[in-house]
Protein backbone atom coordinates (compact mmCIF):
# COMPACT_ATOMS: atom_id res chain seq x y z
CA UNK A 1 0.00 0.00 0.00
CA UNK A 2 1.28 3.65 -0.87
CA UNK A 3 1.21 6.28 2.65
CA UNK A 4 2.97 8.31 0.45
CA UNK A 5 2.87 9.13 -3.44
CA UNK A 6 6.11 10.25 -4.99
CA UNK A 7 6.87 11.51 -8.40
CA UNK A 8 7.92 8.08 -9.84
CA UNK A 9 4.59 7.01 -8.37
CA UNK A 10 3.27 9.55 -11.11
CA UNK A 11 5.72 8.38 -13.88
CA UNK A 12 5.15 4.40 -13.34
CA UNK A 13 0.57 5.30 -13.93
CA UNK A 14 2.08 8.29 -16.78
CA UNK A 15 3.83 5.97 -18.54
CA UNK A 16 1.31 2.64 -18.79
CA UNK A 17 -1.22 4.72 -19.04
CA UNK A 18 0.08 6.67 -22.13
CA UNK A 19 0.95 3.06 -23.82
CA UNK A 20 -2.62 1.96 -23.50
CA UNK A 21 -3.62 5.20 -24.70
CA UNK A 22 -1.32 5.03 -28.08
CA UNK A 23 -2.89 1.35 -28.09
CA UNK A 24 -6.45 3.47 -28.70
CA UNK A 25 -5.42 5.87 -30.97
CA UNK A 26 -3.75 3.24 -33.31
CA UNK A 27 -7.33 1.25 -32.70
CA UNK A 28 -8.75 4.31 -34.11
CA UNK A 29 -7.16 3.63 -37.86
CA UNK A 30 -9.53 0.58 -38.26
CA UNK A 31 -12.39 3.08 -38.32
CA UNK A 32 -11.14 5.84 -40.22
CA UNK A 33 -9.64 2.87 -43.31
CA UNK A 34 -13.75 1.61 -42.69
CA UNK A 35 -14.79 4.94 -43.44
CA UNK A 36 -11.94 5.03 -46.78
CA UNK A 37 -13.36 1.57 -48.04
CA UNK A 38 -17.25 3.24 -47.89
CA UNK A 39 -16.13 6.99 -49.31
CA UNK A 40 -17.29 8.76 -46.27
CA UNK A 41 -14.87 11.68 -46.28
CA UNK A 42 -16.38 13.48 -43.11
CA UNK A 43 -16.41 10.50 -40.66
CA UNK A 44 -12.70 9.42 -42.15
CA UNK A 45 -11.68 13.18 -41.19
CA UNK A 46 -13.53 12.87 -37.80
CA UNK A 47 -11.28 9.74 -37.25
CA UNK A 48 -8.05 10.80 -38.33
CA UNK A 49 -8.28 13.82 -36.04
CA UNK A 50 -9.29 11.59 -33.34
CA UNK A 51 -6.74 9.15 -33.95
CA UNK A 52 -3.79 11.98 -34.11
CA UNK A 53 -5.29 13.53 -30.78
CA UNK A 54 -4.93 10.43 -28.99
CA UNK A 55 -1.78 9.65 -29.89
CA UNK A 56 -0.56 12.92 -29.33
CA UNK A 57 -1.57 12.32 -25.68
CA UNK A 58 -0.49 9.44 -25.25
CA UNK A 59 2.80 9.93 -26.64
CA UNK A 60 3.27 13.04 -24.40
CA UNK A 61 2.38 11.03 -21.46
CA UNK A 62 4.81 8.28 -22.58
CA UNK A 63 7.52 11.15 -23.23
CA UNK A 64 7.06 13.05 -19.65
CA UNK A 65 6.95 10.04 -17.71
CA UNK A 66 9.09 7.66 -19.31
CA UNK A 67 10.35 5.33 -16.57
CA UNK A 68 12.41 1.52 -16.44
CA UNK A 69 10.45 1.09 -13.27
CA UNK A 70 8.25 -1.65 -12.86
CA UNK A 71 4.99 -1.02 -11.48
CA UNK A 72 3.57 -2.76 -8.30
CA UNK A 73 0.13 -3.50 -6.92
CA UNK A 74 -1.02 -0.19 -6.37
CA UNK A 75 0.01 1.16 -9.35
CA UNK A 76 -0.84 -1.38 -11.68
CA UNK A 77 -4.68 -1.21 -10.40
CA UNK A 78 -4.40 2.93 -10.57
CA UNK A 79 -3.67 2.16 -14.11
CA UNK A 80 -5.87 -0.51 -15.09
CA UNK A 81 -8.95 1.83 -13.64
CA UNK A 82 -7.30 5.48 -15.20
CA UNK A 83 -6.54 3.66 -18.42
CA UNK A 84 -10.30 3.31 -18.74
CA UNK A 85 -11.39 6.76 -17.86
CA UNK A 86 -8.62 8.33 -20.24
CA UNK A 87 -9.78 5.66 -22.83
CA UNK A 88 -13.50 6.77 -22.53
CA UNK A 89 -12.85 10.12 -22.64
CA UNK A 90 -10.22 10.36 -26.20
CA UNK A 91 -12.78 7.65 -27.49
CA UNK A 92 -15.74 10.03 -27.51
CA UNK A 93 -14.46 12.57 -29.47
CA UNK A 94 -15.26 10.80 -32.56
CA UNK A 95 -18.92 10.35 -31.58
CA UNK A 96 -18.86 14.14 -30.89
CA UNK A 97 -17.35 15.88 -34.50
CA UNK A 98 -19.88 12.95 -35.79
CA UNK A 99 -22.53 15.29 -34.29
CA UNK A 100 -24.28 12.27 -33.36
CA UNK A 101 -24.37 12.73 -29.58
CA UNK A 102 -26.48 15.54 -28.04
CA UNK A 103 -23.05 16.36 -25.30
CA UNK A 104 -19.90 14.88 -24.79
CA UNK A 105 -21.27 13.69 -21.11
CA UNK A 106 -23.49 11.33 -23.90
CA UNK A 107 -20.58 10.61 -26.12
CA UNK A 108 -18.57 9.33 -22.98
CA UNK A 109 -21.84 7.47 -21.54
CA UNK A 110 -21.59 5.75 -25.53
CA UNK A 111 -17.72 5.03 -24.78
CA UNK A 112 -18.35 3.57 -21.76
CA UNK A 113 -21.45 1.37 -22.24
CA UNK A 114 -18.66 -0.01 -25.30
CA UNK A 115 -15.90 -0.53 -23.60
CA UNK A 116 -17.21 -2.17 -20.79
CA UNK A 117 -19.34 -4.22 -22.93
CA UNK A 118 -22.63 -2.87 -21.45
CA UNK A 119 -24.53 -1.96 -25.03
CA UNK A 120 -26.92 0.63 -23.76
CA UNK A 121 -26.44 4.22 -25.96
CA UNK A 122 -27.61 7.82 -26.29
CA UNK A 123 -26.59 8.24 -29.87
CA UNK A 124 -29.10 10.09 -31.98
CA UNK A 125 -30.36 8.68 -35.23
CA UNK A 126 -28.42 5.58 -35.05
CA UNK A 127 -29.59 4.22 -38.45
CA UNK A 128 -28.14 6.75 -40.45
CA UNK A 129 -24.36 6.68 -38.91
CA UNK A 130 -21.89 6.30 -41.09
CA UNK A 131 -19.98 2.62 -41.38
CA UNK A 132 -16.79 3.81 -39.75
CA UNK A 133 -18.26 5.41 -36.62
CA UNK A 134 -20.86 1.69 -36.50
CA UNK A 135 -17.09 0.19 -36.89
CA UNK A 136 -15.79 2.12 -33.62
CA UNK A 137 -18.69 1.40 -31.68
CA UNK A 138 -18.47 -2.42 -32.18
CA UNK A 139 -14.54 -2.02 -32.35
CA UNK A 140 -15.01 -0.45 -28.83
CA UNK A 141 -16.75 -3.65 -27.35
CA UNK A 142 -14.84 -6.39 -28.97
CA UNK A 143 -11.63 -4.53 -27.30
CA UNK A 144 -13.33 -4.01 -24.26
CA UNK A 145 -14.50 -7.48 -23.72
CA UNK A 146 -10.57 -8.49 -23.89
CA UNK A 147 -9.81 -5.67 -21.60
CA UNK A 148 -8.04 -2.59 -23.54
CA UNK A 149 -4.89 -3.40 -20.78
CA UNK A 150 -4.60 -6.73 -22.13
CA UNK A 151 -4.35 -5.26 -25.89
CA UNK A 152 -1.85 -2.84 -24.72
CA UNK A 153 0.14 -5.63 -23.33
CA UNK A 154 -0.13 -8.26 -26.31
CA UNK A 155 1.10 -5.42 -28.27
CA UNK A 156 3.11 -2.51 -26.68
CA UNK A 157 4.11 -3.19 -23.27
CA UNK A 158 7.74 -4.70 -23.79
CA UNK A 159 8.67 -5.65 -20.05
CA UNK A 160 6.17 -8.19 -17.91
CA UNK A 161 7.06 -7.58 -15.07
CA UNK A 162 4.13 -5.96 -13.05
CA UNK A 163 2.15 -6.78 -16.25
CA UNK A 164 0.25 -9.67 -14.95
CA UNK A 165 -0.71 -7.21 -11.84
CA UNK A 166 -2.42 -4.44 -14.29
CA UNK A 167 -4.40 -7.44 -15.77
CA UNK A 168 -5.65 -8.45 -12.50
CA UNK A 169 -6.83 -4.41 -12.23
CA UNK A 170 -9.04 -5.25 -15.39
CA UNK A 171 -10.90 -8.31 -13.93
CA UNK A 172 -8.23 -10.68 -15.50
CA UNK A 173 -7.23 -12.83 -12.65
CA UNK A 174 -6.70 -15.75 -14.23
CA UNK A 175 -3.38 -16.84 -14.55
CA UNK A 176 -3.47 -19.42 -17.65
CA UNK A 177 0.35 -19.23 -18.33
CA UNK A 178 3.63 -18.04 -16.11
CA UNK A 179 4.14 -15.33 -19.09
CA UNK A 180 1.54 -12.68 -18.83
CA UNK A 181 2.08 -12.16 -22.42
CA UNK A 182 1.55 -15.13 -23.66
CA UNK A 183 -2.48 -15.00 -21.09
CA UNK A 184 -2.49 -11.95 -23.18
CA UNK A 185 -1.83 -13.39 -26.77
CA UNK A 186 -3.90 -16.64 -25.70
CA UNK A 187 -7.19 -14.48 -25.23
CA UNK A 188 -6.69 -12.95 -28.63
CA UNK A 189 -5.92 -16.02 -30.63
CA UNK A 190 -9.34 -17.79 -29.48
CA UNK A 191 -11.09 -13.89 -29.78
CA UNK A 192 -9.64 -13.79 -33.53
CA UNK A 193 -10.30 -17.61 -34.61
CA UNK A 194 -13.83 -16.93 -33.23
CA UNK A 195 -14.30 -13.28 -34.97
CA UNK A 196 -13.02 -15.45 -38.42
CA UNK A 197 -15.56 -17.91 -37.76
CA UNK A 198 -18.26 -15.67 -36.24
CA UNK A 199 -18.08 -13.21 -38.84
CA UNK A 200 -18.43 -16.07 -42.21
CA UNK A 201 -21.11 -17.95 -40.38
CA UNK A 202 -23.09 -14.37 -39.91
CA UNK A 203 -22.32 -12.76 -43.26
CA UNK A 204 -23.44 -16.00 -45.05
CA UNK A 205 -26.74 -15.72 -42.70
CA UNK A 206 -27.06 -11.69 -43.44
CA UNK A 207 -26.12 -13.07 -47.65
CA UNK A 208 -29.45 -15.26 -47.38
CA UNK A 209 -31.63 -12.70 -45.74
CA UNK A 210 -30.91 -10.34 -48.85
CA UNK A 211 -28.18 -7.79 -47.24
CA UNK A 212 -26.01 -7.22 -50.21
CA UNK A 213 -22.55 -9.36 -50.09
CA UNK A 214 -20.73 -6.03 -49.91
CA UNK A 215 -22.48 -5.35 -46.39
CA UNK A 216 -23.24 -8.72 -45.19
CA UNK A 217 -19.83 -9.15 -43.83
CA UNK A 218 -19.45 -6.42 -41.89
CA UNK A 219 -22.75 -7.13 -40.15
CA UNK A 220 -21.37 -10.51 -39.86
CA UNK A 221 -18.46 -8.57 -37.87
CA UNK A 222 -20.43 -6.24 -36.53
CA UNK A 223 -22.92 -8.93 -34.75
CA UNK A 224 -20.07 -11.16 -34.25
CA UNK A 225 -18.05 -8.58 -32.24
CA UNK A 226 -21.07 -7.35 -30.41
CA UNK A 227 -22.32 -10.90 -29.15
CA UNK A 228 -18.98 -12.74 -28.54
CA UNK A 229 -18.07 -9.42 -26.23
CA UNK A 230 -21.13 -10.18 -24.33
CA UNK A 231 -22.11 -6.34 -25.80
CA UNK A 232 -25.16 -6.21 -27.01
CA UNK A 233 -24.97 -3.10 -29.55
CA UNK A 234 -25.68 -3.60 -33.24
CA UNK A 235 -25.89 -1.80 -36.52
CA UNK A 236 -29.01 -0.46 -36.66
CA UNK A 237 -31.40 1.07 -33.75
CA UNK A 238 -34.02 -1.93 -33.25
CA UNK A 239 -30.80 -4.20 -32.84
CA UNK A 240 -31.69 -8.02 -33.51
CA UNK A 241 -35.13 -7.31 -34.21
CA UNK A 242 -33.81 -5.54 -37.62
CA UNK A 243 -32.95 -9.35 -39.06
CA UNK A 244 -36.11 -10.70 -38.57
CA UNK A 245 -34.16 -13.98 -38.85
CA UNK A 246 -34.52 -16.98 -36.16
CA UNK A 247 -31.26 -17.83 -37.65
CA UNK A 248 -29.16 -14.99 -37.00
CA UNK A 249 -30.54 -15.08 -33.62
CA UNK A 250 -29.75 -18.14 -33.02
CA UNK A 251 -26.34 -17.94 -34.71
CA UNK A 252 -25.63 -14.94 -32.17
CA UNK A 253 -26.93 -17.04 -29.38
CA UNK A 254 -24.55 -19.19 -29.81
CA UNK A 255 -21.40 -17.05 -29.47
CA UNK A 256 -22.99 -14.55 -26.75
CA UNK A 257 -22.94 -18.13 -24.64
CA UNK A 258 -19.35 -18.75 -25.85
CA UNK A 259 -18.80 -15.26 -25.23
CA UNK A 260 -20.02 -15.20 -21.34
CA UNK A 261 -17.25 -18.77 -20.68
CA UNK A 262 -14.17 -17.69 -18.58
CA UNK A 263 -10.88 -17.90 -21.03
CA UNK A 264 -9.14 -20.06 -18.83
CA UNK A 265 -12.24 -22.61 -19.33
CA UNK A 266 -12.18 -21.86 -23.24
CA UNK A 267 -8.18 -22.50 -23.41
CA UNK A 268 -8.72 -25.68 -20.69
CA UNK A 269 -11.26 -27.07 -23.68
CA UNK A 270 -8.95 -25.98 -26.54
CA UNK A 271 -5.88 -27.81 -24.97
CA UNK A 272 -7.67 -31.41 -24.47
CA UNK A 273 -9.36 -31.30 -21.40
CA UNK A 274 -12.58 -31.31 -23.39
CA UNK A 275 -15.09 -32.64 -19.80
CA UNK A 276 -13.99 -29.74 -18.21
CA UNK A 277 -16.86 -27.91 -19.67
CA UNK A 278 -19.24 -30.57 -17.79
CA UNK A 279 -17.37 -30.07 -14.44
CA UNK A 280 -16.89 -26.63 -13.99
CA UNK A 281 -18.22 -25.22 -11.25
CA UNK A 282 -19.32 -22.25 -13.09
CA UNK A 283 -20.95 -23.90 -16.25
CA UNK A 284 -23.16 -25.81 -13.38
CA UNK A 285 -24.10 -22.86 -12.20
CA UNK A 286 -24.71 -20.56 -15.39
CA UNK A 287 -27.05 -24.06 -16.48
CA UNK A 288 -28.62 -24.30 -13.35
CA UNK A 289 -29.18 -20.29 -13.31
CA UNK A 290 -30.49 -20.28 -16.83
CA UNK A 291 -32.90 -22.72 -17.06
CA UNK A 292 -34.05 -21.61 -13.85
CA UNK A 293 -34.94 -18.56 -14.54
CA UNK A 294 -36.01 -19.16 -17.77
CA UNK A 295 -39.06 -21.27 -15.70
CA UNK A 296 -39.88 -17.84 -14.25
CA UNK A 297 -40.11 -15.95 -17.76
CA UNK A 298 -41.93 -18.78 -19.28
CA UNK A 299 -44.67 -18.82 -16.68
CA UNK A 300 -45.00 -15.35 -16.14
CA UNK A 301 -45.03 -15.06 -20.42
CA UNK A 302 -47.67 -17.86 -20.72
CA UNK A 303 -49.47 -16.26 -17.42
CA UNK A 304 -50.28 -12.86 -19.56
CA UNK A 305 -50.60 -15.17 -22.72
CA UNK A 306 -47.97 -12.79 -24.91
CA UNK A 307 -47.12 -15.27 -27.30
CA UNK A 308 -49.08 -17.86 -29.22
CA UNK A 309 -47.03 -20.79 -29.33
CA UNK A 310 -44.12 -22.31 -28.01
CA UNK A 311 -41.90 -21.38 -31.23
CA UNK A 312 -42.46 -17.90 -30.20
CA UNK A 313 -42.16 -18.15 -26.83
CA UNK A 314 -38.48 -19.61 -27.08
CA UNK A 315 -37.47 -17.49 -29.83
CA UNK A 316 -38.06 -14.27 -27.66
CA UNK A 317 -38.48 -15.86 -23.82
CA UNK A 318 -35.34 -17.69 -24.43
CA UNK A 319 -33.17 -14.91 -26.31
CA UNK A 320 -33.97 -12.59 -24.42
CA UNK A 321 -33.18 -13.90 -20.76
CA UNK A 322 -30.20 -15.58 -22.54
CA UNK A 323 -28.66 -12.23 -23.15
CA UNK A 324 -29.57 -10.70 -20.02
CA UNK A 325 -28.02 -13.76 -18.17
CA UNK A 326 -24.77 -13.50 -20.60
CA UNK A 327 -24.76 -9.97 -19.93
CA UNK A 328 -25.00 -9.52 -23.78
CA UNK A 329 -27.87 -7.13 -23.97
CA UNK A 330 -28.98 -7.99 -28.03
CA UNK A 331 -32.33 -7.73 -28.24
CA UNK A 332 -35.13 -9.09 -30.34
CA UNK A 333 -37.88 -7.50 -28.65
CA UNK A 334 -38.55 -3.36 -27.72
CA UNK A 335 -37.66 -1.78 -25.11
CA UNK A 336 -41.06 -0.70 -24.04
CA UNK A 337 -42.20 -4.62 -24.60
CA UNK A 338 -40.69 -5.69 -21.16
CA UNK A 339 -43.31 -3.19 -19.32
CA UNK A 340 -45.85 -3.77 -21.75
CA UNK A 341 -45.82 -7.23 -22.20
CA UNK A 342 -43.81 -9.12 -19.99
CA UNK A 343 -44.71 -7.86 -16.29
CA UNK A 344 -43.03 -7.54 -13.30
CA UNK A 345 -42.74 -11.23 -12.82
CA UNK A 346 -40.84 -11.61 -16.22
CA UNK A 347 -39.04 -8.71 -15.61
CA UNK A 348 -37.81 -9.79 -12.16
CA UNK A 349 -36.52 -13.19 -13.77
CA UNK A 350 -34.54 -11.20 -16.10
CA UNK A 351 -33.13 -8.86 -13.50
CA UNK A 352 -32.03 -11.57 -11.25
CA UNK A 353 -30.28 -13.24 -14.58
CA UNK A 354 -28.62 -9.92 -15.62
CA UNK A 355 -27.46 -9.36 -11.52
CA UNK A 356 -25.85 -13.13 -11.61
CA UNK A 357 -24.11 -12.97 -14.93
CA UNK A 358 -21.52 -14.23 -17.11
CA UNK A 359 -18.35 -16.14 -15.64
CA UNK A 360 -15.86 -14.70 -13.99
CA UNK A 361 -12.31 -13.88 -16.29
CA UNK A 362 -14.94 -13.43 -19.40
CA UNK A 363 -16.32 -10.56 -21.38
CA UNK A 364 -19.49 -10.31 -19.48
CA UNK A 365 -20.29 -8.76 -16.19
CA UNK A 366 -22.63 -9.64 -13.06
CA UNK A 367 -21.68 -10.99 -9.96
CA UNK A 368 -20.45 -14.08 -12.31
CA UNK A 369 -21.12 -17.75 -11.88
CA UNK A 370 -17.87 -18.85 -10.18
CA UNK A 371 -18.98 -16.50 -7.19
CA UNK A 372 -21.95 -18.12 -7.36
CA UNK A 373 -21.30 -21.67 -7.35
CA UNK A 374 -18.39 -20.41 -4.45
CA UNK A 375 -21.42 -19.29 -1.93
CA UNK A 376 -23.76 -21.78 -2.74
CA UNK A 377 -20.61 -24.39 -2.17
CA UNK A 378 -20.34 -22.63 1.42
CA UNK A 379 -23.50 -22.61 2.16
CA UNK A 380 -24.16 -25.97 1.70
CA UNK A 381 -21.01 -26.49 3.62
CA UNK A 382 -22.10 -24.70 6.23
CA UNK A 383 -25.54 -27.00 6.71
CA UNK A 384 -23.36 -30.16 6.44
CA UNK A 385 -21.27 -28.68 9.48
CA UNK A 386 -24.12 -27.84 11.47
CA UNK A 387 -25.64 -31.69 10.74
CA UNK A 388 -22.03 -33.20 11.41
CA UNK A 389 -20.91 -34.67 14.74
CA UNK A 390 -19.28 -32.03 16.41
CA UNK A 391 -15.70 -33.69 15.91
CA UNK A 392 -16.58 -34.50 11.95
CA UNK A 393 -13.84 -32.42 9.73
CA UNK A 394 -16.17 -31.35 6.90
CA UNK A 395 -14.48 -29.52 4.09
CA UNK A 396 -16.40 -28.10 0.83
CA UNK A 397 -14.57 -28.60 -2.62
CA UNK A 398 -15.41 -26.73 -6.14
CA UNK A 399 -14.28 -27.58 -9.17
CA UNK A 400 -12.94 -25.05 -11.52
CA UNK A 401 -10.03 -26.18 -13.68
CA UNK A 402 -8.65 -28.71 -11.08
CA UNK A 403 -10.57 -29.32 -7.68
CA UNK A 404 -10.40 -26.74 -4.98
CA UNK A 405 -11.14 -26.49 -1.64
CA UNK A 406 -13.46 -24.44 -0.07
CA UNK A 407 -11.81 -22.15 2.33
CA UNK A 408 -13.30 -19.27 4.29
CA UNK A 409 -11.36 -16.68 2.94
CA UNK A 410 -12.40 -17.82 -1.08
CA UNK A 411 -16.08 -17.83 0.31
CA UNK A 412 -15.69 -14.72 2.07
CA UNK A 413 -13.33 -13.00 -0.97
CA UNK A 414 -17.08 -13.69 -3.57
CA UNK A 415 -19.31 -12.78 -0.53
CA UNK A 416 -17.96 -8.99 -0.66
CA UNK A 417 -17.85 -8.72 -4.33
CA UNK A 418 -21.34 -9.96 -4.76
CA UNK A 419 -22.44 -7.94 -1.52
CA UNK A 420 -20.59 -4.39 -3.80
CA UNK A 421 -22.86 -5.55 -6.78
CA UNK A 422 -25.98 -5.74 -4.89
CA UNK A 423 -24.98 -2.13 -3.99
CA UNK A 424 -24.76 -0.38 -6.98
CA UNK A 425 -27.63 -1.96 -7.96
CA UNK A 426 -29.20 -0.23 -5.02
CA UNK A 427 -28.04 2.78 -5.50
CA UNK A 428 -28.21 3.46 -9.37
CA UNK A 429 -32.16 1.86 -8.78
CA UNK A 430 -32.74 4.39 -5.58
CA UNK A 431 -31.45 7.27 -7.98
CA UNK A 432 -33.42 5.98 -10.70
CA UNK A 433 -36.97 5.89 -8.07
CA UNK A 434 -36.10 9.74 -6.66
CA UNK A 435 -36.81 10.86 -10.76
CA UNK A 436 -39.73 8.89 -10.57
CA UNK A 437 -39.01 6.07 -12.36
CA UNK A 438 -41.00 3.06 -11.12
CA UNK A 439 -39.77 0.65 -9.26
CA UNK A 440 -39.30 -2.16 -11.44
CA UNK A 441 -38.09 -0.19 -13.92
CA UNK A 442 -35.44 1.10 -12.01
CA UNK A 443 -33.97 -1.55 -11.00
CA UNK A 444 -34.14 -3.31 -14.22
CA UNK A 445 -32.20 -0.31 -15.65
CA UNK A 446 -29.95 -0.27 -12.48
CA UNK A 447 -28.68 -4.06 -12.95
CA UNK A 448 -28.65 -3.71 -16.74
CA UNK A 449 -26.03 -1.35 -16.31
CA UNK A 450 -24.01 -2.20 -12.97
CA UNK A 451 -24.25 -6.16 -14.21
CA UNK A 452 -22.46 -4.91 -17.97
CA UNK A 453 -25.62 -6.34 -19.85
CA UNK A 454 -27.33 -3.15 -21.75
CA UNK A 455 -31.24 -4.78 -21.95
CA UNK A 456 -33.15 -1.50 -21.44
CA UNK A 457 -36.96 -1.22 -20.81
CA UNK A 458 -36.81 2.27 -22.22
CA UNK A 459 -35.53 4.50 -18.90
CA UNK A 460 -31.92 4.98 -21.14
CA UNK A 461 -32.51 7.82 -23.08
CA UNK A 462 -30.56 10.97 -24.42
CA UNK A 463 -32.96 12.91 -22.22
CA UNK A 464 -32.87 11.14 -18.73
CA UNK A 465 -31.87 13.03 -16.18
CA UNK A 466 -27.90 14.31 -16.09
CA UNK A 467 -27.24 12.86 -12.56
CA UNK A 468 -28.68 9.32 -13.66
CA UNK A 469 -26.31 9.32 -17.01
CA UNK A 470 -23.55 9.77 -14.12
CA UNK A 471 -24.89 6.98 -11.94
CA UNK A 472 -25.03 4.46 -14.81
CA UNK A 473 -21.77 5.19 -16.13
CA UNK A 474 -20.11 4.73 -12.56
CA UNK A 475 -22.06 1.84 -12.09
CA UNK A 476 -20.84 0.28 -15.81
CA UNK A 477 -17.27 1.05 -14.57
CA UNK A 478 -17.27 -0.33 -11.15
CA UNK A 479 -19.20 -2.98 -12.50
CA UNK A 480 -17.00 -4.21 -14.98
CA UNK A 481 -13.19 -3.54 -13.26
CA UNK A 482 -14.85 -5.61 -10.76
CA UNK A 483 -14.70 -2.43 -7.91
CA UNK A 484 -10.73 -3.18 -6.41
CA UNK A 485 -8.91 -0.95 -8.78
CA UNK A 486 -11.57 2.13 -8.75
CA UNK A 487 -11.61 1.94 -4.86
CA UNK A 488 -7.42 1.63 -5.26
CA UNK A 489 -7.93 4.83 -7.71
CA UNK A 490 -9.97 7.02 -5.37
CA UNK A 491 -7.85 5.61 -2.66
CA UNK A 492 -4.63 6.77 -4.93
CA UNK A 493 -6.07 10.45 -6.04
CA UNK A 494 -7.00 11.03 -1.92
CA UNK A 495 -3.22 9.94 -0.88
CA UNK A 496 -2.14 12.26 -3.63
CA UNK A 497 -3.86 15.70 -1.93
CA UNK A 498 -2.55 13.96 1.42
CA UNK A 499 0.98 13.78 0.05
CA UNK A 500 0.65 17.63 -1.31
CA UNK A 501 -0.44 18.85 1.98
CA UNK A 502 1.98 17.29 3.99
CA UNK A 503 4.85 18.80 1.55
CA UNK A 504 3.41 22.40 1.43
CA UNK A 505 2.78 22.53 5.12
CA UNK A 506 6.96 21.34 5.40
CA UNK A 507 7.73 24.21 3.32
CA UNK B 1 12.73 -30.72 -38.26
CA UNK B 2 9.89 -29.62 -41.07
CA UNK B 3 8.05 -33.09 -41.06
CA UNK B 4 7.76 -32.27 -37.24
CA UNK B 5 6.57 -28.65 -37.51
CA UNK B 6 4.05 -29.86 -39.59
CA UNK B 7 3.03 -32.32 -37.09
CA UNK B 8 2.70 -29.92 -34.73
CA UNK B 9 1.05 -27.61 -36.62
CA UNK B 10 -2.06 -30.15 -37.51
CA UNK B 11 -2.33 -31.43 -33.64
CA UNK B 12 -2.97 -27.94 -32.80
CA UNK B 13 -5.34 -27.37 -35.83
CA UNK B 14 -6.80 -30.52 -34.88
CA UNK B 15 -7.13 -29.69 -31.24
CA UNK B 16 -8.52 -26.18 -31.89
CA UNK B 17 -11.06 -27.59 -33.76
CA UNK B 18 -12.45 -30.43 -31.38
CA UNK B 19 -12.23 -27.65 -28.73
CA UNK B 20 -14.33 -25.14 -30.60
CA UNK B 21 -16.80 -28.42 -31.43
CA UNK B 22 -17.15 -29.25 -28.21
CA UNK B 23 -17.53 -25.76 -27.07
CA UNK B 24 -20.36 -25.76 -29.54
CA UNK B 25 -21.90 -28.80 -29.20
CA UNK B 26 -22.76 -27.99 -24.97
CA UNK B 27 -24.18 -24.42 -26.27
CA UNK B 28 -26.39 -26.32 -28.59
CA UNK B 29 -27.89 -28.62 -26.01
CA UNK B 30 -28.44 -25.96 -23.62
CA UNK B 31 -30.67 -24.11 -26.34
CA UNK B 32 -32.59 -27.31 -26.71
CA UNK B 33 -33.29 -27.64 -23.40
CA UNK B 34 -34.33 -23.93 -23.53
CA UNK B 35 -36.48 -24.93 -26.25
CA UNK B 36 -37.57 -27.99 -24.18
CA UNK B 37 -38.56 -25.41 -21.75
CA UNK B 38 -40.94 -23.52 -23.78
CA UNK B 39 -42.53 -26.57 -25.23
CA UNK B 40 -43.37 -28.18 -21.76
CA UNK B 41 -45.16 -25.27 -20.73
CA UNK B 42 -47.01 -25.07 -23.79
CA UNK B 43 -48.20 -28.78 -23.41
CA UNK B 44 -49.00 -28.38 -19.54
CA UNK B 45 -50.74 -25.18 -20.23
Amino acid sequence: MIRRVWREDFRIIGYYTGLVTIGVGLLMLVPMVTSLVFREWASALDFAISAALTLLVGYVLVLISRTKSTPGLTHAMVIAAGSWLVAMVLSGVPYMLSGHSESFLDACFDTMSGYTTTGIFLLQDLDHISQGLNMWRHLLTYVGGQGIVVLALTFLIGSTGGAFKIMVGEGKEEKLEPNVRHIAVLIWRISLIYLGVGTVALGLIAIANGIKPSLAFFHGAYVFMSAWSTGGFAPYSQNMLYYHSSAMEIASMVFFILGSFNFALHYAIWSGNRREILRNVEIVSFTITVLTTFSLVCLALMQRGVYPDAVALFRRGFFQLVSGHTTTGQSNIYARTFVREWGPLGMLATTIAMAIGASAASTGGGFKGLRMGIIVKGIATDIRKLLSPERAVVTGHYHHLHDNTLTDSVVKGAAVIVVLYVLIYVVGAVVGMAYGYPMVDAFFESVSAGSNTGLSCGVTQASMPTLLKIVYMLEMWMGRLEFLSVFTLFGFIATSFRSMRVRKAAV
Amino acid sequence: MEERTRTKRTTSFRRDLLGMLTEVAFVGSLIGLGFLISWLFFMGR
